[in-house]
């Protein structure tokens, strides 16, 4: 996609956004949604909110983006973080203002498509929780 | 009967051309490229650093908060390019982007090299000047080969804590970068 952004090399990372739940609805920041499971190999990854313009939408206070090293993850390795505008235990992706926005996953460094399957193509699931 | 339909073969035919000669030029006609939003950052022939997209604030090279960016541009017309320099011991990468915004070549000091970046970009010409050895290089230097002059190079370094940032940043500003003229 041309959008005139400093896109990651193939070597670099892949990024993947999600503008849609797992049920197929679009993400707004009037909901709650969980990010539960895991992802393909990386040195690290970054989790960021935007919308339509690319914007952050991550809470102005907080550092913008989660990382990787910093959440807490489930004994088997899996990982739940809370994303929205609502208070939440755990890891939480604080969000500010209203209306639809996008998650951004970057893999910095992976091993993701790069070989000849896609076996350790896992990708978390995306659930919506309650809304206001 | 045979002649309209020979008009509309004909009409559908340009129509095609014309559709697809604009489908394809379009990219070239943006205004705003990446190499429009980087020549005010005063990047040429040093490393720049990017400033940081703040929340709330337009992040249009949807740069990510918890990297630093160190960015410099090149001609290669002036002579091969080159950006060295050591860099924290933490994840980092190289990207070179041609005019167009496209990775031409990109490599992570994961792949065996470690802290010291030394790099050297050869266009075509001085791409054969150097295999006829007529450019005298440094052992070890990675060697790209680019098809264009102008040439973007991107430093993207993570700082493992936010505390460090700053010092990462006057790491990353310190690199070299440059042409140097065939002799």
């Amino acid at each position: 996609v041309r959008e005139s952004a400093l896109q990651l090399g193939r070597s670099e990372g892949l990024q993947f956004v999600a503008t849609a739940d797992d049920e197929g609805n679009g993400l707004d920041r009037a909901c709650s949604y969980l990010v539960q499971g895991r992802v393909p190999v990386s040195s690290f990854w970054t989790l960021v909110a935007v919308d339509e313009a690319w914007t952050s939408v991550v809470a102005p206070q907080t550092d913008g983006a989660l990382r990787s090293s910093q959440i807490i993850r489930e004994n088997d390795g899996n990982f739940i973080i809370h994303v929205g505008t609502q208070l939440r235990p755990g890891n939480w992706l604080e969000l500010a203002g209203e209306g639809p926005f996008a998650l951004a996953i970057t893999l910095y460094d992976t091993t993701a498509l790069s070989g000849f399957n896609a076996a350790d193509m896992h990708m978390p699931s995306l659930r919506r929780e309650a809304c206001r | 009967m045979i002649r309209t339909l020979l008009w509309l073969v004909g009409g559908v035919l340009l129509g095609g051309i014309i559709h697809l000669v604009v489908i394809l030029t379009l990219p070239q006609l943006a205004e705003e490229t990446v190499w429009t939003r980087i020549a005010p950052l005063d990047a040429d022939n040093r490393v720049a650093i990017l400033p940081r997209p703040a929340p709330g604030e337009p992040n249009p090279l949807h740069l990510d908060p918890e990297l630093v960016y160190g960015v410099c541009r090149l001609d290669l017309s002036a002579g091969p390019g080159f950006i060295s320099g050591t860099l924290p011991d933490a994840f980092w990468s190289v990207a070179v982007y041609n005019e167009d915004g496209i990775v031409t070549y990109s490599t992570t000091n994961r792949d065996g090299i470690g802290q010291t970046l030394e790099m050297g970009l050869f266009n075509a010409a001085q791409t054969r000047l150097l295999a006829q050895q007529e450019i005298d290089i440094v052992d070890g230097l990675l060697v790209v080969e680019a098809a264009s002059d102008n040439l973007i190079v991107l430093v993207r370094l993570a700082p493992p804590h936010e505390i460090m940032r700053e010092r990462f940043e006057n790491r990353l500003s310190s690199l070299r970068c440059g042409t140097r003229p065939v002799t």
